[in-house]
């Protein structure tokens, strides 16, 4: 099969499942998602060996669930050769993102033409870029999968989430988000302007505010730890990096901003599996 | 347990809805009765901040409904009181994004393991009405002793009527302040029932602790001087069942007052004889 | 001097007595509440909620004698239904003769105003009828007209029994004439 992209694709990675039991059970949890439904089901099957019967309980599973089983990308040949008996196509998953306009999720607010410029260049550099976004189901935005993955992977896992920030695209707007909106990016985010309470960013990567962030945050977003959030000011109703979340002390019961000229740069960081927010000076 | 669905709407904005929503749930939650409050006002969302748990939302009804997490996941319990539990509304969309049925769904669900959820609607007759109102059997229609709220209170209640699902509605009178009634330049309570034909569930008096309550995040209930909160607390009761007189609002508090006020009879008194 | 005492003593006395005067911000506005929320619930615009009244007042003035002024008309909403009130203070009952005068004239002025319709409507027929000939007739033979239509009264009021001599008011009569015809065919096509 060529690469390419496929329509309402939606990849499942079950390398990691001991046993069809586990693998079964796992897809029906993921199945029932609202984003999982009617989409072509991109399945990652890794070393599990399935037989024919099995393998077709589990199409079978998908098609009664509303969707549809694309292909399968699998190391083992019992799979391999099952596959091929009942017709389902094999293929190689390459993680390769390409950003084009179609992909990009959520909302996204280019004010002005030369933003929207600076963009493309970005486009432009990305296509030669991979990107490992292995254990990851594309369309979840919190990282719910966090069970799948083991701690083997885990710690070739961390190094390889810190150098992907530094790769990805990054969105950068110059406007000051008001109650209401949300920005959602597959990279990082840079805002010069505040982001007022009721308003949401939400990241892939890093998020960056020159101004005073009152708003919900949430960076890495697609579930990387090592994400950070850094404002002029950090009063945020809540911070998110990846699957952690902090809120602003009770006391501090502000629903709209504070605007101050009295900036203490600020970054959040998850440092213990906790939200730790630290001046930048130190 | 089956639990009571009431809707607690007014047409007009800014009467009190929100506020009622809060101090009622919190006054029947410390009751001891298990309450879900809704808030259905998707995009422009209060309910959370007069309860002082704007910081705690992580799931609002907009993700429940759109599949991308639990009820459960969603419901956030109040600071003081582990019987009362929000439903918050979401900020970034507007009120097409939850429709009639996923309304009843969740109503359904939570009806089982609760005792009553009230549900706040958001101002008008439009969708956001429409979806507030689809699950409820009861409705407590506010307003203040002010044209135009009751002439919006008329319509609401004609819509009401019109709604087979709704069993019985009752009328919440807000921000009443006596001093003018008794000055004649407010309509009375008897008046506005009178127009309105509506069986009456409370009368609330003007408070300025109520802009106090709502900016430190506690309902007006908590406090148990103020007149507003006893009035609320009260409500809370009638829902329950119990028979409870309405308040005197008229009564001065203070003993200066009340010696004033007993002057000033004893002169209106002299001078009418004459 | 006394009249500063008297305005002393007014304005110690109000504060001691609520005013009268101000009775009537509530009153005004239950009452507008009331008119406004009856046109709510009605569709009654005011101008047809006022010829309500006034069609109301010309009927009921017939049998009873009452104070025009004082018809008041209220919709009271209990629960689901709703009921038209009107409460009307009635000066004194009318005696039998008086009803039965006004009703005999009623029926009279019915009668004669039948019977006038009816004339009208023969005329109009016999209008019909002669006026099928004269549009063509329009350009030419001005002056025979008056002959075929001998009922007709010349347009400038002279009598037809003069149409075989010329008629006295000359050519003015025949322009007058002239338009008659022409507005015919107009009326013809709306009566059929």
């Amino acid at each position: 099969m060529t690469k390419g992209f496929i329509e309402d694709g939606f990849i499942i990675d079950l390398g990691n499942a001991n046993g069809t039991a586990e693998i079964i059970d796992e897809l029906g949890n993921i199945l029932e998602m609202a984003e999982a439904k009617n989409k072509q089901i991109c399945l990652k099957l890794g070393a599990v060996d399935l037989k024919q019967s099995q393998l077709l309980s589990i199409k079978a599973l998908i098609n009664a669930m509303g969707s549809a089983l694309a292909f399968v990308d699998t190391n083992s040949e019992l799979t391999e050769l099952s596959a091929n008996n009942l017709g389902i196509i094999i293929s190689k998953l390459s993680n390769e993102i390409e950003v084009t306009e179609d992909e990009e999720t959520g909302s996204v607010e280019p004010e002005t033409e030369e933003e929207v410029s600076e963009e493309e260049v970005f486009k432009g550099e990305l296509i030669t870029d991979k990107i490992d976004l292995t254990d990851e189901a594309e369309q979840i935005e919190e990282a719910e999968n966090d069970e799948q993955k083991t701690e083997e992977e885990n710690s070739v896992q961390s190094k390889e989430l810190e150098l992907e920030i530094s790769k990805l695209p990054t969105l950068y707007l110059r406007q000051t988000l008001r109650s209401g909106s949300t920005i959602s990016y597959d990279g990082n985010i840079v805002i010069i302007g505040d982001v007022h309470p009721g308003s949401e960013v939400i990241a892939k990567g890093d998020i960056t505010i020159w101004g005073v962030l009152g708003g919900i945050a949430h960076a890495g977003a697609r579930g990387n730890d090592f994400a950070k959030i850094r404002a002029l000011k950090i009063n945020a109703i809540q911070l998110r990096i990846s699957g952690f979340y902090a809120r602003r002390p009770d006391t501090l019961n502000i629903p709209f901003i504070q605007k101050t000229y009295e900036f203490t740069p600020e970054e959040a960081r998850v440092v213990n599996k906790e939200i730790a927010v630290y001046k930048v000076n130190e | 347990m089956t639990g009571r669905v009431i809707v607690i709407t007014s047409g007009k904005g800014g009467v009190g809805k929100t506020t009622t929503s809060a101090n009622i749930g919190t006054a029947l939650a410390k009751a001891g009765q298990k309450v879900i409050l809704i808030d259905t006002d998707i995009g422009l969302r209060n309910l959370d901040l007069l309860l002082g748990l704007e910081n705690r939302i992580v799931y609002t009804i907009v993700d429940v409904v759109e599949g991308r997490c639990k009820l459960k996941q969603a419901l956030v319990k109040d600071k003081k009181n582990p019987n009362l539990c929000l439903l918050a509304a979401a900020q970034t969309r507007d009120k097409s994004a939850v429709n009639e049925e996923q309304i009843k769904t969740i109503c359904e669900e939570l009806k089982e393991e609760n005792d009553f959820i009230l549900v706040d609607c958001p101002a008008g007759i439009e969708q956001g009405f429409q979806t507030a109102v689809a699950a409820a059997t009861e409705a407590i229609v506010v307003t203040t002793p002010e044209m135009s709220a009751v002439r919006d209170a008329d319509r609401i209640i004609g819509l009401l009527e019109a709604k087979e699902e709704i069993e019985s509605y009752k009328l919440l009178l807000n921000r009443v302040r006596p001093n003018l009634i008794k000055s004649n330049d407010m309509m009375s309570v008897d008046d506005v029932v009178d127009i309105l034909s509506c069986e009456l569930i409370g009368i609330i008096p003007e408070d300025t602790g109520v802009i106090t309550s709502t900016n430190k995040g506690e309902p007006i209930v908590n406090d148990e001087k103020s007149l507003a909160g006893q009035a609320y607390s009260n409500v809370a009761l009638r829902i329950t069942g119990e028979e409870v007189p309405f308040l005197d609002l008229s009564e001065p508090k203070s003993p200066i007052a009340k010696l004033i006020a007993e002057v000033k009879k004893f002169f209106a008194g002299l001078l009418g004889k004459e | 001097m006394k009249d500063i005492f008297t305005d002393l003593y007014k304005k110690v006395a109000g504060f001691f007595q609520a005013p009268s005067e101000k009775e009537n911000v509530k009153e005004v506005a239950c009452n507008r509440l009331k008119f406004v929320l009856m046109q709510d619930r009605t569709n009654l615009t005011p101008q047809l909620l006022e010829r309500m009244r006034s069609e109301m007042i010309d009927l009921l003035s017939k049998y009873v004698e009452m104070d025009k002024e004082a018809l008041e008309l209220n919709f009271a909403h209990e629960g689901e239904s709703m009921a038209l009130m009107l409460s009307i203070p009635v000066l004194r009952a009318k005696e039998e003769s008086e009803i039965q005068a006004i009703i005999e004239a009623e029926e009279k002025a019915k009668m004669a105003k039948e019977a006038l319709e009816a004339e009208e409507a023969a005329e109009a027929e016999e209008e019909i009828s002669d006026e099928d000939e004269s549009p063509e007739e329009v350009d030419a033979e001005v002056d025979v007209e008056p002959e075929s239509e001998p009922e007709e009264v010349c347009g400038c009021g002279c009598e037809e029994n003069e149409a075989d001599e010329a008629c006295p008011c000359g050519d003015e009569c025949e322009e007058i004439e002239e338009d008659v015809i022409e507005d015919a065919p107009v009326k013809k096509s709306k009566k059929k």
